[in-house]
């Protein structure tokens, strides 16, 4: 099996695990979701580091949402 | 364009998050459900992100295309003319090319001397180990394979130097189409010898499937269609 299918599989399973473990947890709020969606698509890509076709649009996104999602919890934290 | 298997799942990944998603939240107000979606949209925007193809087939075929000047210099510096005889051998397939053009010749793929200068009944020529010979060797075609499958898998999938190819065979006549031909050489010796790129790997390609000599005679460049013609020898 070559390294994009073991990275698209591994992204597979983190997704749908991080889905079910906090569905199973009653997590109601998507915040949590998005953050752990960033943590595994960071996290395997750090560790196949499969060959994309362009910019990494998802990373780029994802990485603009989770720090949008870190910096309102500090502005909560600070008020 | 052209999309490869993860791009037609990616699109449908994409295609069922984004209302999945949006259901879910107007509908269900289920947070989990619309990270469901959210997570197969990621999934398929992934998915169109990554090639099916771990090798990076551009830059293979510039370095294929780059080792055409090795065998160039090589036919300049001993003036060779000749079209091409591709002969497998035991595991790779090399090609015989005389040293002067038109010349009738009836190789014995057992008796050639394996050597860069060398002979066949009697006929000066080189023999050198063409680019599409390697390239049949990657591409693990599986024995029991057609021509044109065999073809197909080379040129169109393993090595992308095509968008289709067609076979015509008649008698010992092989005639090969390619349709849209990613890949050239500015080489006028390989092209006059061995043929352009594409129809130098589709020789070998058959020498490879047929385990028979295969004369290459010449191409044909009209529109964007390029046909090689060949003539299956007989082994021995």
């Amino acid at each position: 099996m070559d390294k994009q299918k073991k990275y698209l599989i591994t992204l597979v399973l983190l997704m749908l695990g991080t889905v079910v473990s906090l569905a199973a947890l009653a997590e109601e709020r998507i915040d949590v979701y998005v953050s752990l969606f960033t943590v595994c698509y960071f996290a395997s890509t750090a560790l196949y580091q499969p060959r994309k076709r362009s910019f990494d649009f998802v990373g780029g996104v994802l990485f603009l949402v989770f720090c949008v999602i870190v910096g309102i919890k500090i502005l909560e934290i600070i008020r | 364009m052209k999309l490869d298997k993860y791009q037609y799942a990616g699109i449908g990944f994409i295609s069922f998050g984004v209302p999945f998603a949006a259901y879910s939240y107007m509908v269900f107000l289920s947070v989990p459900l619309i990270a469901l979606g959210l997570s197969t949209i990621i999934l398929g925007a992934t998915l169109l992100l990554v090639p099916s193809n771990p090798t990076p087939v551009h830059q293979i075929r510039v370095m294929v295309e780059a080792s055409l000047v090795n065998i160039e210099a090589l036919l300049e510096e001993f003036d060779v003319l000749g079209e091409a005889v591709y002969l497998p051998m035991d595991e790779r397939i090399s090609a015989f090319i005389p040293v002067e053009e038109g010349m009738e010749l009836n190789v014995d793929t057992e008796r050639i001397p394996v050597r860069v200068l060398t002979e066949s009944n009697g006929v000066p020529g080189v023999m050198v180990f063409p680019p599409g010979s390697e390239l049949v060797r990657l591409a693990l075609l599986p024995e029991d394979i057609q021509v044109e499958d065999a073809l197909n898998a080379v040129l169109v999938d393993f090595a992308e130097m095509t968008d289709s190819v067609k076979v015509v065979s008649e008698d010992d006549q092989v005639l090969v189409e390619l349709v849209s031909p990613k890949v050239g050489s500015d080489y006028d010796r390989v092209n006059q010898s061995l043929g352009s790129l594409a129809v130098s790997v589709s020789g070998c390609v058959i020498a490879d499937n047929l385990g028979r000599p295969v004369y290459f005679l010449r191409e044909e460049s009209v529109d964007n269609k390029l046909t090689g013609f060949f003539r299956v020898g007989q082994v021995g």
